[in-house]
């Protein structure tokens, strides 16, 4: 048939974000630090608009880290996890994405 | 600035001239803090994965702040959110969006009036020393503190922080 080409995709290495995709598997926690500035209602506001938690989960997580110093907020997998990373960013709460052991 | 209306869509405030220049003046001040370069993880192990979305990050929060601040100037030269009243007050009327906008907005000046300041930790009585330097740094984090509160009652349902007894005006 003319003007058919024949592609080849190339072969790549698989990543960990890649695999991560396909399996769907939760390795990345969300976890919020305690930091001296934010406010803790304005905390709690910030976990309940970005998850939708309830009151009292929202607040639970937001005493845990003013308490013990931070609290896994989730456990998701990459694109999941960057995604509420992300949304906690853009409130300037103190959150990091640490891979789960 | 008090709430005088709630409804399930809209919150209202009236402000006094003062307390609306006091609010214009600190939303002015967003430009005088840049974004805090904040790592990603704190996992010196976190893998090539993790520390290549450091990137998207600082670009997701540049594009979204330049964002917030063009939405801020909307609501604020919105006639029908932000008007001004016959007795010389304002009436600021805020939708859902507009509540968190402002919210983000004031808390992204508070964190960084409050790394400009030193990063202290009030809780634990430290105080840091004012200068001329640093004044409005300190005065921009006492009227986000006052600012927030009031819009986090109001959004909590709070009637004692937020409300004022008698009808709106």
């Amino acid at each position: 048939m003319a003007g058919t080409i024949e592609i080849t995709r190339p072969e790549t290495e698989k990543t960990t974000r890649d695999q991560t995709r396909e399996t769907g598997t939760p390795g990345y926690l969300v976890v919020c630090w305690n930091d001296p500035v934010n406010l803790m209602p304005y905390v709690t506001h910030v976990f309940r608009t970005v998850f939708g938690w309830d009151r009292p989960v929202a607040e639970r997580h937001m005493r845990e880290v003013h308490e013990k110093g931070k609290s896994v907020l989730v456990r998701e997998n990459f694109e999941k996890a960057e995604f509420y990373l992300h949304q906690l960013r853009k409130f300037s709460l103190h959150v990091t994405l640490e891979t789960a052991e | 600035m008090k709430l005088i209306l709630r409804e399930s869509d809209r919150l209202v405030f009236r402000l006094s001239k003062r307390e609306h220049e006091a609010l214009l003046t600190t939303l002015r001040m967003s430009a005088l803090f840049p974004l805090g370069a904040q790592p990603i993880s704190r996992d010196a192990a976190a893998g090539d994965v993790v520390r290549s979305a450091q990137e998207d990050l600082n670009q997701a929060l540049s594009d979204h702040r330049v964002e917030q601040a063009a939405g801020i100037t909307g609501l604020l030269t919105d006639p029908l959110r932000c008007a001004c009243q016959a007795s010389g007050g304002w009436q600021l009327t805020l939708g859902p969006a507009d509540s968190d906008r402002l919210l983000q907005v004031l808390n992204e000046i508070r964190v960084g009036a409050w790394e400009k300041l030193g990063r202290p930790d009030f809780e634990k009585g430290t105080r840091p020393e004012i200068t001329e330097e640093n004044f409005l740094c300190f005065w921009a984090f006492q009227l986000t503190d006052l600012f927030e509160g009031v819009l986090l009652a109001a959004l909590a349902g709070d009637p004692d922080e937020s409300e004022e007894s008698g009808p709106p005006e």
